[in-house]
């Protein structure tokens, strides 16, 4: 049977990734001096760096067994897995952000929303009963209020500096984010002890951590 | 600019089966029937189409935007099937009332669901499953659980687990806790995801009552029979012992069979149609990611059409255990036939005479619809075929064939 694979997010969530697997006692060395290679051992394990949402198409399908990502992500693109632990690190929140000293709730118009994640936007209004056009954006959501192009943007925001410098502000907050740990269904079952051991160490670095 | 057609391609979520794919999905329904029909069950079929009706219930669980839907020529709402219990359990309430009990059915058949795009999820899927209809208590759930291991051995599956919880242990918790219908139903989406952190935040509004604390230790109330002690310890009330009676005396039930190591207890296994009410289980197998098997009692539905019987079964997903045999290699590659048969020109039916003989001793035989020996040869050659034989007038002449590669072929 092939080693447990562990699916990281790159970027945002690498670094602290890593601190955690070294306070676990785990060999990061290939983590950390990354060549090409694509598949990495870290101690008995193996590690893939993705992009966030991959992370979680890896658990789905059972290609990898336990997966590192955002909430965000998971809010947007998640179905199907154990959502087992929070992280406690990459902490920011889904905000409903706008021009400076507009009042975005008021006039009858239907408001335009630019988003990275359309889904979260869409539930968010919903829960409101409010009726929104929502615009899917993939890069710098902030251009869209600046352009024109809406009214407001639904992102993620950590400190609220890149808001503040283009005048925009948060009008409301969604959720809370962090990092969390995801797990395959079929692996929790078929390979318990394994994954239960891994999780236990993961909690005490975790706390260790902070 | 010209209507662009999509003549080449299949739809997203479905697929062509050749050969390997082909024969491991019939071999999988083929043991799956063969063990069915074995324990008594009889298999029924029903329709592609069925009005929408049979699946909009509350208890189903199956909202609108996931199914394929159509209108009939009245307008009405129609569905391709996406579940098989709930037109089993039309017809046990409807053409089958009046049979003796309990009816023991089984099917396999594919079910439709819309599944978002590019997410590698089909959209088509073959299902064979059980369906104990009129029995309640531990002798048939009993029946069930061993059925639905022996479908997984079957299989070909070199290791699998089988988790079981109880509905009425995780209901009897929700229906205490002291919250809304929303928050209620959030929560058992929180504890089958097994969402610790999510959960706790939800249930620090629930205050702090023997139910509340109970919920907050479900996901991880998943072990053996030790789990059912925990869990009697948790919460005392009476409505949660029977279930954990049942589970306990199941579980003992299972591990006389020799299945330690292979059935768990998952008190958190919560399913998403909320139509369960005893026992339920899900099963897994090596090198699958996915849920392979899932069922449990269901003892409301049948009354929901009218008859009320108390229920179980499963389902398995076909798909799932026919890529976990090709991947083992254990499906039989496409086969090239043992004999080629030519007719010359005036004994064509002579020929084809002359190959269902051979049909008769067993072997498999083409017919060579080229137009010379020589040909035929070649084709042989190319094909794989062992053996061409020429019918002629007065003669049969059998020429072993030497494969294209190389080496005789078989």
């Amino acid at each position: 049977m092939r080693p447990i694979r562990i699916a990281l997010t790159k970027g945002r969530l690498e670094k602290m990734s890593v601190q955690l697997f070294t306070k676990m006692g785990l060999d990061c060395t290939a983590l950390i001096e990354k060549g090409r290679k694509l598949i990495l051992p870290v101690g008995p394990y193996e590690a893939v760096l993705a992009k966030a949402a991959d992370v979680i198409t890896y658990i789905e399908h059972g290609v990898c067994d336990v997966g590192i990502v955002g909430k965000d992500t998971i809010v947007e693109n998640g179905t199907s897995f154990y959502e087992v632990m929070d992280l406690g690190f990459g902490c920011c929140r889904f905000a409903l952000a706008g021009p400076e000293g507009q009042n975005f709730f008021g006039g009858h118009n239907v408001k335009r929303i630019a988003t990275k994640y359309p889904k979260v936007a869409r539930a968010y209004f919903e829960s409101k009963g409010m009726d929104v056009q929502i615009i899917k954006i993939e890069g710098s959501v902030e251009l869209a209020p600046l352009l024109g192009l809406s009214d407001a943007i639904v992102d993620i925001v950590e400190t609220g500096t890149t808001l503040r410098e283009n005048g925009l502000e948060v009008i409301e907050e969604i959720m809370p984010v962090s990092a969390r740990v995801i797990v395959n269904m079929a692996s929790m079952k078929l390979r318990r002890e394994e994954i239960e051991t891994f999780l236990a160490q993961m909690e005490q670095a975790k706390e260790a951590l902070q | 600019m010209a209507i662009r057609r999509y003549e080449r391609v299949v739809p997203e979520g479905t697929r062509d089966l050749l050969f390997e794919e082909c024969a491991a999905r019939r071999e999988v329904e083929s043991r799956l029937s063969s063990l069915f029909k074995a324990r008594g069950y009889n298999r029924v079929i029903t329709p592609t189409l069925e009005f929408f009706d049979v699946f909009d219930r509350e208890s189903a669980g199956m909202p609108l935007e996931t199914l394929y839907n159509v209108t009939d020529a009245r307008g009405r709402l129609m569905v391709l099937r996406p579940d098989n219990t709930l037109p089993i359990a039309r017809i046990a309430a409807t053409r089958l009332r009046g049979e003796a009990i309990p009816l023991r059915l089984f099917y396999t058949q594919n079910v439709f669901r819309r599944n978002p795009g590019l997410t590698g999820r089909r959209d088509e899927t073959a299902q064979s499953g059980i369906e104990l209809i009129g029995a309640s208590g531990l002798r048939a759930d009993l029946e069930i659980l061993t059925t639905a291991v022996d479908a997984l051995e079957q299989c070909g599956a070199p290791d699998f687990r089988i988790e079981i919880g109880h509905a009425g242990f995780s209901g009897a918790l929700f229906q205490a806790l002291e919250v809304d219908e929303k928050l209620r139903n959030e929560i058992a989406l929180l504890i089958e995801m097994k969402n610790y952190a999510a959960l706790n935040d939800a249930l620090d509004q629930a205050g702090d009552t023997a139910a509340a604390r109970a919920v907050r230790r479900l996901p991880r109330l998943f072990g053996g029979e030790e789990v059912l002690e925990e869990a009697a310890a948790l919460y005392g009330e009476p409505e949660a012992q029977g279930p954990l009676d049942d589970l306990r005396r199941l579980y003992r039930l299972l591990m006389q069979l020799g299945l330690q190591g292979k059935i768990h207890i998952d008190l958190g296994l919560v399913h998403r149609g909320n139509y369960y009410t005893g026992v339920v289980f899900r099963g897994y197998i090596e090198g699958s990611g996915v849920t392979v098997l899932s069922g449990g009692r269901y003892d409301g539905l049948l009354g929901e059409f009218g008859l009320p019987l108390p229920a179980t079964g499963f389902g398995v997903e076909v798909d799932a255990l026919a890529a976990a045999m090709c991947a083992r290699g254990d499906a039989a590659p496409p086969k090239a036939a043992d004999v080629l048969v030519f007719g010359q020109d005036g004994c064509e039916v002579r020929a084809l005479s002359y190959a269902r003989a051979l049909n008769q001793q067993g072997l498999v035989c083409e017919n060579c619809v080229l137009d010379s020996a020589g040909a035929a040869r070649d084709y042989a050659a190319r094909k794989g075929i062992g053996r061409l034989d020429i019918v002629k007038e007065e003669s049969v002449e059998i020429i072993p064939i030497v494969h294209a590669k190389g080496g005789a072929a078989k």
